[in-house]
């Protein structure tokens, strides 16, 4: 069981505010949806979210330890924000695998799971340099996905990919929520954002400006 | 263990990946074994050297730099070449890897590494042993050559040559000495200044500390003194040899003080700083 609690989040880049006063609550087994124009503050809550940026104040407290206090980063979190990057010269596999060893609890298996789960062979010879948009994506979410982290956050996780693949990838987070983990995504389109989501949050100019319980909604 | 993790990524990629590069010191000792040999061949000619000299001769020929340097109008400045390529050689070495990783895999690495402060030790301990593989390639090349020239391999000095290339009689300095200023405080001086230059690299970028750096190098040729600290890295500008020359202990005294100002400033960097 995870919580994320966000209280009071303020961020400001060279003087421009990119969060304002953010307030809110997930818990796992959920997905949540974050929705707003180019340069809403979506992605930079994403990146507070997982510790990549400073606030300037508030907090993130995820399972009762807050960020940059207590923990660096989430401790089970798997992320892909805007473009993937990978190393070039060596295959999905070896550089998913560069990077689970990072980690105390990912194995080759986990990450021969996750390259099948989002399409991608997890023999194929091919490097990341040869790699299509779409299957460079695809990466990046087996990245995010593989181990099953608790916390997944995914900044257009569809982006590139053709409609079968997306379907597929929809499919899986599905499943992944379905076992009690915290999902966020963020998409510009506003059906497949609906689709996914349980609970959609609206940022305009760095603010919350709705919450819309999609769940609640469909009953 | 979070650091020992990521620096084996570092050296896998920052290091094995790339030791095409450390050719640079291969090519270095060639060079200087071969000039060092010419040098040898003439003082034998004039009867003033018996032996074929020791690799340690030519291992110090090599790191030699250039003479403590005063400004006079006759005699112009010249910045010693070699040296200065096989200093520079290395802050190259080092000048994009680390900086290119966090732009490129910084999101992926730290959020899995999941400590900044790990990445920024592995970060570090990479560029302290890539200095020192460059040193150990360099030196390792340096007694091959020199035994292809047919030095003895002994690491005692031929005073008669050196006598007469430098003008130092070293019969009067202990050996160990010699270590520290020849082989210990240049490795020492040249880690500092590339830990400073990796520093700098992320807070103004790779370019321009590559160049703040080859900028340092230039003026310790032309001066002497304990602030420009490629200056350490010659050993015939150790007060051991010239009355005006350095004290070894300031300089293994700053380049410890570097290390730790490095570590500590790095370390509060990549604690508040932005992942972007």
């Amino acid at each position: 069981m995870s919580e994320i609690r966000i209280e009071g989040l303020n961020k400001s880049i060279k003087g421009a505010v990119i969060l304002k006063d953010i307030n809110m609550t997930l818990t796992s087994g959920k997905i949540y949806g974050f929705k707003g124009k180019n340069g809403s503050g979506k992605t930079m809550l994403m990146r507070a979210i997982s510790g990549l940026i400073l606030p300037d104040s508030g907090f993130v407290i995820i399972n009762g330890r807050e960020l940059h206090k207590d923990i660096t980063f989430p401790q089970s979190m798997g992320i892909l924000i805007e473009n993937p990057s990978f190393l070039p010269q060596y295959t999905g596999l070896k550089n998913l695998k560069l990077l689970a060893d990072l980690t105390d609890n990912i194995s080759i298996k986990d990450i021969r799971i996750a390259l099948e789960r989002v399409g991608l062979d997890p023999d194929d010879k091919r490097t990341y340099r040869k790699y299509s948009l779409g299957m460079k994506q695809k990466l990046g979410i087996a990245n995010a996905i593989m181990g099953e982290p608790d916390i997944i956050i995914l900044d257009e996780p569809i982006n590139a990919l053709d409609e079968e693949s997306a379907h597929n990838i929809k499919k899986v987070l599905l499943e992944i929520r379905d076992r009690d983990k915290l999902i966020i995504i963020a998409c510009h389109d506003k059906e497949e954002l609906e689709f996914l989501s349980d609970i959609i949050y609206e940022i305009k100019d760095g603010s919350i400006i709705d919450r819309k319980d999609i769940a609640d909604e469909d009953a | 263990m979070k650091t020992l993790k990521l620096l084996r990524r570092d050296l896998r990629l920052g290091l094995i990946n790339r030791s095409y590069m450390y050719v640079l010191a291969v090519i270095f000792s060639f060079v200087s074994t071969y000039q060092c040999s010419a040098a040898m061949c003439g003082t034998k000619e004039l009867n003033f050297m018996w032996s074929e000299g020791t690799v340690m001769d030519y291992y110090l020929f090599a790191m030699k730099g250039m003479n403590y340097y005063r400004f006079d109008p006759s005699d112009s400045f010249q910045i010693p070449l070699l040296w200065f390529i096989f200093q520079i050689g290395i802050s190259y070495i080092i000048a994009y890897y680390a900086e290119k990783d966090l732009s490129d895999n910084g999101i992926n690495v730290m959020t899995a590494g999941r400590s900044r402060s790990s990445w920024w030790l592995s970060k570090m301990l990479w560029c302290i042993l890539s200095v020192l593989f460059y040193y150990i390639i360099a030196i390792i090349s340096c007694i091959v050559f020199a035994l292809m020239h047919g030095a003895d391999l002994s690491l005692g000095v031929t005073d008669e040559f050196l006598m007469i290339i430098f003008g130092y009689n070293m019969t009067y300095i202990s050996y160990s000495d010699l270590i520290v200023v020849a082989v210990l405080l240049p490795v020492l001086i040249t880690i500092s200044i590339c830990l400073v230059q990796l520093l700098v690299s992320f807070i103004l970028s790779p370019v321009t500390s590559f160049a703040i750096t080859c900028g340092l190098y230039v003026l310790s040729t032309y001066y002497t003194a304990w602030f420009l600290p490629g200056s350490y890295t010659m050993w015939i500008r150790s007060s051991y040899y010239h009355e005006q020359g350095l004290n070894p202990l300031s300089g293994l005294l700053i380049a410890c003080f570097l290390v730790i100002a490095v570590y500590l400033l790095g370390r509060g960097y990549f604690e508040s700083k932005d992942i972007i």
